[in-house]
């Protein structure tokens, strides 16, 4: 019990409402828990796609290692010169308060100048399986920005729930209980007064 | 006894330093690089592990080196025309592999870094003073120049006003071929001599025709580019070839050869690396058949040359997939045995 309380109603009904103020942020800080708990499964689906890309990078990768050793790695390289970079852009959002990587493509690689179609149909292949692979990159990093928002979020309540809630009641149950005790001190003093009194005109 | 016959003979010899195809197989099998090339030790390809790894251009280098000291051993002492045929038909292959990777950088605006092989020197072209140029038309107008690249010159008109690249690096084969065609007019010219050149040939006038037209190049350009490439094939031929649609143009192929046209049927529904491969093993299997027939002509030297230089492309295609950690199944599937 803090030392120093003032004991009375002004401060009793100050304390109410600061419980009932801690109490609401609780509320709220639960609903954005329980918002970016539903967000992170819906991620963590997401991310469970791993498995069937990198099953298909495996069987792309074949090709492509085909092609290498086919073409030589000088000529893999001098082919790569004709072949237009692609752009990414790295911004940022917000997602229900947290602020999450976003990769934005500029321009997709143009391999409009190698001569080989069965080339061209690789690295389109290959740059739509790498976008995939960003994507679900930057889902990673989302589910583990909230996820880490989460345990954050799961202390603050735990520390209101069980530390400053129990902590506020105490004092407002130790203040209503001094107060009760003033107010009945009061009532027992004015009832004393008032048989004075009333014997003072009894012997009049 | 010619200079023809002599060749054979000595290409013989030649012959029996072919690596096994059995070889291949126990490199592939061997469960480091290391083990690979203290295997490959052992033959001519002399790499070694001792100032470690060596790196794919210090593979690739050695097996180039490799293929030109024997096509030098073969041709010392011979001078002329069968030489000239000899070394346009052998090392004009290696000369072309590398002007087509300094064409293609140079034609994207990069900077082409020099191929870092010491043993270049019998090529007829120098690569050396090619990369001090820094744009692509000096390097054009200087291999015309300098070294007969005519088509490659007419190439480059046509790509500055396309802008389509596969033009530069078609003019180069077709130069390639073009001077292999002109130097075999100049030797005692066989059947089997013009049959292997004009399968060669023509394996990579389909691969261009298709790719070609699959760009939407016009006959016309394509008549202008080809037709020095395939000098021995008949003129009906190959104007039926330049018209006819890509649905048809296994018709023409058949007339050519019919292992050509089996290839071109079954690999060009798998896109054009298949293709290119298909052709490529026709190629292989032919220049096998003629060792095996023994000719005592042209034709099995360059057969013999032929084969080495698939080889020398075999180790460098095995030891830089064990560097790349590729599964074996993939890497024999790139092989030509």
């Amino acid at each position: 019990m803090k030392a120093g309380i003032s004991i009375s109603r002004g401060a009793l009904l100050e304390l109410r409402k600061k419980l009932e103020l801690v109490k609401r942020g609780k509320e709220i800080l639960e609903m954005r828990r329980d918002q970016l708990i539903g967000e992170a499964y819906r991620l963590l689906s997401k991310v469970e796609e791993r498995r069937r890309l990198e099953e298909r990078f495996a069987s792309i990768l074949r090709e492509a290692q085909k092609t290498y050793l086919l073409m030589g790695h000088r000529g893999v390289d001098s082919y790569s010169c004709l072949v237009k970079p692609p752009k990414l852009r790295l911004v940022r959002r917000s997602l229900l308060g947290v602020i999450v990587p976003k990769v934005v493509e500029l321009r997709r690689p143009d391999p409009g100048q190698l001569p080989d179609p069965s080339l061209r149909g690789l690295i389109t292949e290959l740059w739509d399986l790498l976008k995939e692979f960003i994507e679900l990159a930057v889902e990673e990093t989302m589910l583990e920005l909230i996820c880490k928002e989460i345990s954050y979020l799961n202390r603050v309540v735990n520390s209101l729930e069980k530390r400053l809630i129990p902590q506020l009641e105490e004092e407002l149950r130790y203040i209503r209980i001094r107060v009760e005790e003033q107010s009945l001190e009061e009532f027992v003093r004015i009832k004393k007064l008032r048989d004075r009194l009333r014997g003072a005109s009894y012997e009049y | 006894m010619s200079i023809e016959t002599y060749l054979a003979v000595k290409a013989r010899g030649l012959k029996l330093r072919l690596l096994p195809r059995e070889f291949y197989h126990t490199m592939l099998e061997t469960p480091t690089l290391e083990e690979s090339i203290k295997l490959l030790s052992r033959t001519e390809y002399r790499l070694t592990v001792e100032r470690g790894v060596p790196s794919p251009d210090e593979i690739r280098c050695a097996t180039l080196r490799t293929f030109i000291n024997r096509v030098e051993e073969l041709l010392i002492g011979i001078n002329g025309a069968v030489a000239d045929f000899v070394r346009s038909y052998s090392l004009g292959r290696v000369e072309m592999e590398l002007l087509k990777e300094l064409i293609r950088v140079l034609s994207a605006g990069h900077k082409y870094e020099l191929f870092p092989c010491p043993n270049l020197s019998s090529l007829r072209v120098s690569l050396r003073l090619l990369s001090t140029l820094s744009s692509l038309e000096d390097v054009v107008q200087e291999l015309g120049r300098l070294y007969d690249y005519k088509i490659l010159v007419t190439a480059y008109n046509l790509y500055r006003d396309i802008g389509e690249e596969a033009l530069l690096e078609c003019g180069l084969e077709a130069d390639y071929y073009d001077h292999c065609w002109n130097a075999a007019n100049k030797v005692h010219a066989t059947r089997r001599l013009k049959e292997l050149l004009l399968i060669d040939s023509s394996s990579r006038w389909i691969y261009w025709l298709v790719l070609l037209k699959t760009r939407g190049i016009r006959a016309k350009i394509l008549n202008q580019l080809l037709r020095h490439m395939v000098k021995g094939l008949d003129e009906d031929l190959f104007r039926w070839g330049i018209k006819s649609p890509l649905e048809e143009l296994h018709i023409v192929i058949g007339f050519i050869s019919r292992a050509l046209e089996k290839a071109y049927r079954s690999s060009f529904p798998r896109g054009f690396l298949a293709l290119e491969r298909e052709l490529g093993k026709v190629l292989y299997s032919y220049a096998s058949h003629l060792l095996r027939l023994r000719p005592i002509d042209l034709s099995y030297t360059l057969a013999c040359l032929l084969l080495h230089y698939f080889e020398a492309n075999n180790v460098y295609r095995v030891l830089v997939g064990k560097i790349a950690e590729i599964p074996p199944e993939i890497i024999r599937q790139t092989l030509y045995l």
